[in-house]
């Protein structure tokens, strides 16, 4: 499952590579608000939260489909962010880093699934160092 | 007499009162907890996060430096998260909070224009236990938000708990899955492009002339798939412009199915590129008059570039620019000339947008919109006219370019209803009939599928 703030980086960052908006994103704007000011927008903001790798849903090991999220212009940031945060499922790859290869996506869908497995690989890696940090400042 | 002075004394006063309670409720700062979940950590099963989204933006300290230190940065301070089991009234302890700094500090400073974090994630003492059969309450105090800090009630917010947690059986569908979206709703659109159905209907009429009604109807239900990690497009659609007056009617009609993807897409971290993505749309369709005596087919491909959002404070500016090509065939004229007439019109055109968002009362934002578009005819095309005994003979329209431009104001009362003024010149196809420096002013209603 994401977290909140994952899907609220998400969203953030999707909505400034989708439109180029330069000023302040905040939670209560409506997306009109903050340069998703019509359909090819919408459409746009839509594509890199589900397709991005570096910056969507992908990017954390999570999927979502091209029809899951129901936003439109007038729907506020922090919406959009619950609304990612509910829909969105672990990929393949996240779940075979969670429980073992094999089980999802396995052996015969290997080659295809290799490189999101990289993904989750390097998911793990950001989970830990957060788990480091938090350890850390706990002490 | 008494009485009176009395009043006029306390008149005053009255008046302080009564505008400090105005200010008091204009700087009123609500805030709440949109979503709050309960779930372990994907390290140890038994420790326990609080993911907590807040539907404002909490403030956080200008220096980075000070991020940790709970005097400065109230958000880290977990004294202030009261997690409470209802049922026991047993307050739960809360070790450390997280949020993501990345993005919202430029260096070692806040940057003024990133906006502020609006989601957490709180850790709990590693000793507790939580019971997804309780009911648990989260408050969140002493926080400021919007440079505010927030009135009562607090935010707070009921916890929930994933349904793999609380070991609910999953529903028999899923998220995602389209038997889940078993009914239609509906939800306000900003404007022709935008909408999912426009439907505007304009009458028109002068001294000494027949009073003339127009409309402008466009349905477009799109579904989407992805293919090689792009969003594929699907509309089915269908458009309808025509006049009962002659000389402005564009008398065009089409439908048939957009199909359309990003070909190139910017995916670097420079926010001025004035070009965010090409979009690819090919469009099999038919077009036509309304009364269907002269039908052409027609394959239009176009490349779309979509512009970045230039928003200002007062103001929004975006456009549309796009190049492209109809190919196709006539399928059915009067006239036997124009009969099975193959037709190729390269295009190029672009659209425009400026919003100007008012937001008060009565009046929700003004905008103009308007849209050009050039086919240049490299085949000679064939329409027909009526001659004086009413019967119909070829017209040849020939290669010459032919313009159609749009220009719109609308004053939007609410997002979905509204009055526009506009104006309209030039032709389309198929008979490529003349409307010449029409204006209209009209009532526009328009909606969008929510789902």
């Amino acid at each position: 499952m994401l977290t909140l703030v994952q899907a609220s980086r998400i969203v953030r960052d999707c909505i400034r590579v989708a439109v180029g908006f330069t000023g302040p994103i905040e939670a209560s704007d409506k997306l009109q608000d903050v340069g998703i000011v019509d359909l090819d927008a919408r459409e746009a903001l839509n594509d890199e939260i589900v397709t991005n790798r570096e910056k969507g849903v992908q990017s954390e090991g999570h999927r979502l489909g091209a029809d899951d999220l129901t936003f439109t212009i007038a729907t506020k940031v922090f919406e959009l962010r619950d609304e990612v945060f509910e829909k969105a499922v672990p990929g393949d790859a996240f779940l075979n880093a969670l429980v073992g290869p094999g089980l999802f996506g396995g052996p015969e869908n290997e080659r295809s699934s290799r490189a999101s497995n990289d993904r989750a690989s390097a998911t793990r890696k950001r989970s830990s160092a957060k788990a480091g940090r938090k350890v850390r400042s706990v002490k | 007499m008494n009485c009176y002075n009395r009043l006029v004394k306390q008149l005053p006063l009255a008046a302080i009162v009564l505008l400090l309670f105005s200010v008091a409720g204009f700087a009123q700062n609500k805030v709440s907890i949109s979503k709050a979940i309960a779930l372990p950590t994907d390290e140890n099963p038994n420790h326990w996060q609080l993911l907590i989204g807040f539907n404002a933006g909490f403030d956080v300290p200008v220096s980075l430096s000070d991020l940790e230190d709970p005097k400065k940065s109230p958000i880290k301070n977990p004294a202030n998260f009261y997690l409470l089991d209802v049922g026991t009234g047993q307050r739960l302890g809360v070790v450390y909070i997280f949020f993501d700094t990345n993005g919202f500090y430029a260096g070692r400073t806040l940057n003024p224009s990133a906006g502020h974090p609006d989601a957490v994630t709180v850790y709990l003492d590693p000793s507790v236990r939580l019971d997804p059969t309780h009911h648990y309450h989260v408050y969140v105090l002493n926080v400021s938000f919007r440079g505010k800090p927030t009135d009562d009630p607090q935010p707070q917010s009921f916890v929930e708990f994933p349904k793999v947690v609380a070991a609910v059986p999953a529903p028999e569908t899923e998220q995602g899955d389209p038997a889940i979206r078993d009914s239609l709703s509906f939800t306000d659109a900003d404007g022709r492009e935008d909408a999912n159905i426009y439907l505007s209907g304009e009458y028109s009429g002068a001294s000494g002339t027949k009073f003339n009604g127009s409309v402008d109807i466009k349905i477009d239900i799109p579904f989407r798939k992805i293919i090689r990690n792009r969003i594929h497009s699907f509309d089915p659609f269908f458009e309808l412009k025509a006049s009962t007056d002659p000389k402005a009617d564009p008398d065009s009609m089409s439908f048939g199915l957009n199909w359309e993807w990003p070909i190139w897409r910017y995916r670097g971290d420079n926010l001025s590129v004035p070009i965010r993505r090409i979009v690819w749309r090919n469009a099999p369709k038919i077009e036509s008059d309304k009364s269907f005596d002269n039908t052409n087919f027609i394959w239009e491909s176009r490349f779309r570039f979509m512009s970045r959002t230039y928003s200002g404070k007062h103001m929004t500016f975006y456009f549309r620019p796009f190049i492209g090509q109809e190919l196709g065939t006539n399928i059915k004229s009067p006239v036997k000339e124009a009969q099975g007439k193959f037709l190729y019109r390269p295009i190029a055109g672009t659209t425009l947008n400026l919003i100007f968002p008012i937001h008060g009362p009565g009046l929700e934002d003004i905008s103009l919109e308007g849209s050009y578009i050039r086919r240049w005819p490299l085949r000679s095309e064939v329409s027909f006219e009526e001659d004086d005994d009413g019967n119909l003979k070829a017209l040849a329209i020939g290669k010459s370019p032919r313009d159609y431009v749009t220009a719109k104001a609308n004053f939007d009362f609410t997002k979905a209803f509204g009055l526009s003024v506009g104006y309209e010149y030039g032709e389309l196809p198929p008979n490529f009939q003349l409307v010449d420096h029409k204006t209209t002013i009209g009532l526009t209603y328009k909606i969008k599928i929510d789902r």
